[in-house]
């Protein structure tokens, strides 16, 4: 259900809201025209713990609560709100799953903003970010905090402590955050992006890629302990969002809370020593595999196509396959692609799914967005054909295609097995193209075969050479290992 | 080599089903056994003459499954469900696997996506990794539901395989069905045909189980695609430089451009060219004789893949139409029997 309010109702609205006093003009206006209101009833979930969303909400009327199931199977409220509060802003900023279910305590009627809408703010208005960042720390910080190991053990008023201390940093991509051998000032703690932890050679002086970390890794821990000297150096492999403690920072928390002191940096000890031999059997030594899809950015990725060339026969079975589950004829899949130093895989130009999905980031109308699964979707309607998303593809998988207009033509009518022999074939594609002119351009990419229930390239190959894997999983288990 | 062909259930149905045949003789009047033999191997061709219909089907877009497709906003309802059961198995609401399965189900079944989705429910074994290696969040649950795409009618390589083995199969027992005999014309063009297609395919699997490793090997210094984009610059590059050479030259240039074969013949000319060059334009014939040696060696390393392609995939030319000459054989010899 949906209010009928009018933009302008919506901008008045918009503006009487304390959170968007610094959002003025031309953005306020695109903002009140991409918002909706929705009414929830008590008790309905709103969120649910890890799932993803593409909105982020404010509260207009009513009550909301937020908990966190936690591991061993309690649940702590994380917080309530009310008119003017907001939630859903971790997983709009960073792409990763929602950290707390959120449920209407009370009837209550939410603003819903886009995520592209809430980035463009967060990222062009200072106040607003301000706002947004404080909550965070008020609210989320220290629970985020707790899922870092260093502070497992940790106090409520620990936590609270070291919250109110922590910066939040962001890095660009391609950005060293630490190097190896210097004095390690602060622990980090990874909000959003990639991070590579790499190794250098003393002799060769070749850098090997020792571990990546996304989104709750942490690192650092070393600067607390009785040795605080960087391992290893931390580079930036996407822009990255990180909570910072310096040691400064841990020094006033110590002054505060009794017996912290010992506590951190007991456990800071613990977590060097294990780290200290913890890739010698998890990660090193270093694979072409894993080092090409670290390098390509290929983790960042979710869920990859893979071809094992050496199974391959190269009879075009998946692209036509492809080709035949979507309506406009365009193959999502075509077999140029990444290939393993050794050159027995491929990582195909089908969608990775990515978990830092810079097409999305980098759409500006709200055309892509992840659906509850964490899978990447284009927005049809919203797609302007302006090819960004095309231009920010790590991975070239997205084509800008042109079509029929559905609005202004007709379908094209369904094939049928008379329109599909040769001569035939011939003379019916030729009519329907002559009967409209009127074409546009959308963005295309692999849409997993949506709806359908099967992948068609994996259903069709013949051979059983193409495979969705988990590229994480594709560099631990060796899975190209298979024959 | 790809071994997968190798490794089948179907392999062993075959070496069951010739087995039976192999033992059955003794014990049964020779007429049950021809017919018995007779019907066997006329199903057996037709599961096996099922799968290329498949094929085609499906480039037809008449595949059945194909119309199965569900509405996302049902899959996404489906989903948004899943995970209030993964909410609910992180708070020990849900413990069992039977109690998860139960649920799962009745979401798919509510959703209507139960013909396009298929879950299962897993013990979770992996603890979250400590300290600084990967995420610290993941794989806590006890259980989790993973959710995949139902293939309803099977993957189309393990049709293959079902192909492969029971076509084997069937020509064994059109062996033992007709004795051997090559004494009439029906029986003389069956066996014959059924040795063309049953041998053609062997040749095939083999083909198809190693040319792929055949073309990965060719392919490492080049890559095929690479190639083919590499070849095409360099022709453009050829073009380019040649318009700038004096007009019989440039002629030359062009066909040599988009004449490779003529190559051999007329690179001569531009070795040695019957006019007096100014120094930049020697230079440019220098560049274009680097490039069109570039070239060569590109078109010699793509010309071995198609070589190889053509050579994994020649069988065809003559396993496709037998099978479709089999085919109609077989219904004629089994239409003159039932009549006469
Ligand atoms: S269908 Fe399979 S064997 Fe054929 S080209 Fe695709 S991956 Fe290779
Ligand atoms: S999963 Fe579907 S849409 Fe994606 S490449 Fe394969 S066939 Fe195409
Ligand atoms: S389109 Fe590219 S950037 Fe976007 S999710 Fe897919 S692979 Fe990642």
């Amino acid at each position: 259900m949906h209010d009928p309010a009018e933009p302008s109702d919506l901008l008045e609205k918009i503006q009487g809201i304390p959170l968007f006093k610094d959002i003025k003009g031309k953005l306020l206006k695109e903002l009140a025209q991409d918002v909706r209101i929705e009414p929830f009833e008590a008790g309905k979930v709103l969120l649910q713990q890890g799932e993803y969303t593409s909105s982020f909400y404010v509260v207009l009327q009513g009550l909301t609560t937020a908990y966190r199931a936690e591991a061993d199977g309690a649940t702590e409220i994380v917080g309530t709100h009310s008119a003017g509060d907001w939630f859903g802003e971790m997983p709009a900023l960073s792409h990763q799953a929602q950290f707390a279910t959120v449920k209407a305590s009370s009837p209550c009627v939410l603003l819903v903003i886009s995520d592209h809408r809430f980035r463009q703010a967060y990222q062009r208005v200072k106040g607003f970010a301000k706002l947004i960042d404080e909550r965070y720390r008020e609210r989320a910080l220290a629970i985020h905090l707790r899922s870092a190991p260093l502070f497992k053990g940790a106090s409520r008023e620990l936590l609270d402590h070291l919250s109110e201390n922590a910066q939040l940093v962001t890095f660009k991509e391609d950005s060293t955050i630490a190097t190896e051998g210097q004095v390690a000032e602060a622990v980090y703690l990874v909000r959003s992006g990639v991070i590579k932890r790499v190794g250098v050679d003393p002799q060769t002086h070749h850098e090997t890629i020792q571990a990546y970390l996304c989104e709750n890794s942490s690192f650092g821990e070393c600067a607390l302990s009785s040795q605080p000297i960087w391992p290893a150096t931390y580079k930036t492999m996407t822009r990255v969002d990180v909570v910072q403690l310096t040691r400064d920072q841990f020094r006033q928390v110590y002054r505060k809370v009794q017996g912290s002191e010992l506590l951190l940096t007991q456990t800071a000890e613990a977590l060097n020593l294990e780290e200290s031999g913890a890739y010698v059997d998890s990660v090193a030594p270093s694979s072409a595999e894993l080092d090409l899809m670290v390098n390509k950015k290929a983790v960042v990725g979710g869920r990859a196509l893979v071809i094992d060339l050496k199974r391959c026969t190269r009879c075009n079975a998946c692209v036509e396959s492809c080709v035949a589950v979507h309506d406009d004829g365009i193959a999502r899949l075509n077999k140029r692609g990444i290939r393993t130093e050794a050159g027995e895989h491929m990582l195909t130009s089908a969608c990775y799914h990515c978990k830092i999905p810079e097409c999305m980031l980098s759409c500006k109308y709200g055309a892509i967005r992840r659906d509850l699964n964490g899978g990447i979707d284009f927005l049809f309607d919203n797609c302007t054909g302006c090819s960004k998303c095309e231009e920010s593809c790590p991975y070239g998988v997205i084509s800008i295609a042109e079509m029929f207009d559905p609005k202004i033509a007709p379908e094209p009518t369904k094939s049928s097995f008379f329109k599909e022999l040769p001569v035939l074939n011939w003379v019916f594609k030729n009519k329907e193209t002559e009967s409209f002119d009127s074409k546009i351009k959308k963005a295309i990419k692999c849409d997993l075969c949506a709806g359908m229930p099967f992948e068609a390239c994996v259903y069709n190959c013949p051979c059983s050479a193409i495979s969705r894997i988990d590229p994480e999983q594709f560099a631990a288990e060796g899975l190209f290992d298979h024959d | 080599m790809n071994t997968s062909f190798f490794k089948s259930w179907y392999l062993l149905i075959t070496v069951a089903l010739i087995g039976i045949f192999i033992a059955i003789p003794s014990s049964l009047h020779s007429s049950t056994y021809t017919l018995l033999s007779g019907w066997v191997s006329f199903l057996l061709l037709i599961i096996v003459f099922l799968y290329t219909v498949r094929k085609r089907l499906y480039q037809l877009k008449l595949s059945p499954e194909t119309r199965f497709r569900v509405p996302l906003k049902k899959l996404e309802r489906a989903e948004a469900r899943f995970n209030a059961i993964r909410g609910n198995i992180r708070q020990g609401n849900l413990k069992t696997k039977r109690e998860i399965e139960q649920v799962a189900h009745r979401v798919l079944k509510e959703e209507q996506v139960q013909r396009v989705l298929r879950i299962e429910v897993v013990p979770n074994p992996s603890s979250p990794k400590k300290g600084t290696g990967k995420g610290t969040e993941k794989s806590n649950d006890p259980f989790s539901i993973q959710v995949f795409p139902t293939e309803p009618l099977g993957r189309v390589s393990v049709w293959l395989r079902a192909h492969l083995y029971l076509g084997f199969a069937f020509g064994v027992i059109v062996l033992f069905h007709g004795g051997g005999s090559f004494d009439s014309i029906t029986g003389w063009s069956l066996n014959l045909l059924t040795l063309i297609v049953v041998l053609t395919g062997i040749v095939g699997i083999f083909l198809f189980s190693l040319g792929p490793s055949w073309i990965t090997e060719k392919e490492k210094d080049l890559p095929y695609e690479k190639a083919f984009v590499y070849r095409q610059s360099l022709t453009e590059k050829i073009l380019e430089i040649g318009k700038g050479l004096p007009p019989a030259l440039e002629k030359l240039s062009r066909e040599l451009a988009n004449h490779p074969k003529q190559v051999a013949q007329k690179l001569p000319q531009l070795q040695s060219p019957s006019i007096q060059l100014d120094p930049q334009s020697q230079k440019s014939v220098q560049d274009l004789l680097v490039l069109l040696s570039q070239r060569e060696r590109v078109s010699g390393a793509l010309e071995s893949v198609w070589k190889i392609k053509f050579a994994i995939n020649f069988w065809r030319w003559i396993h496709i139409p037998a099978s479709v000459l089999l085919m109609g054989l077989v219904f004629i010899h089994i239409y003159s029997v039932w009549r006469f």
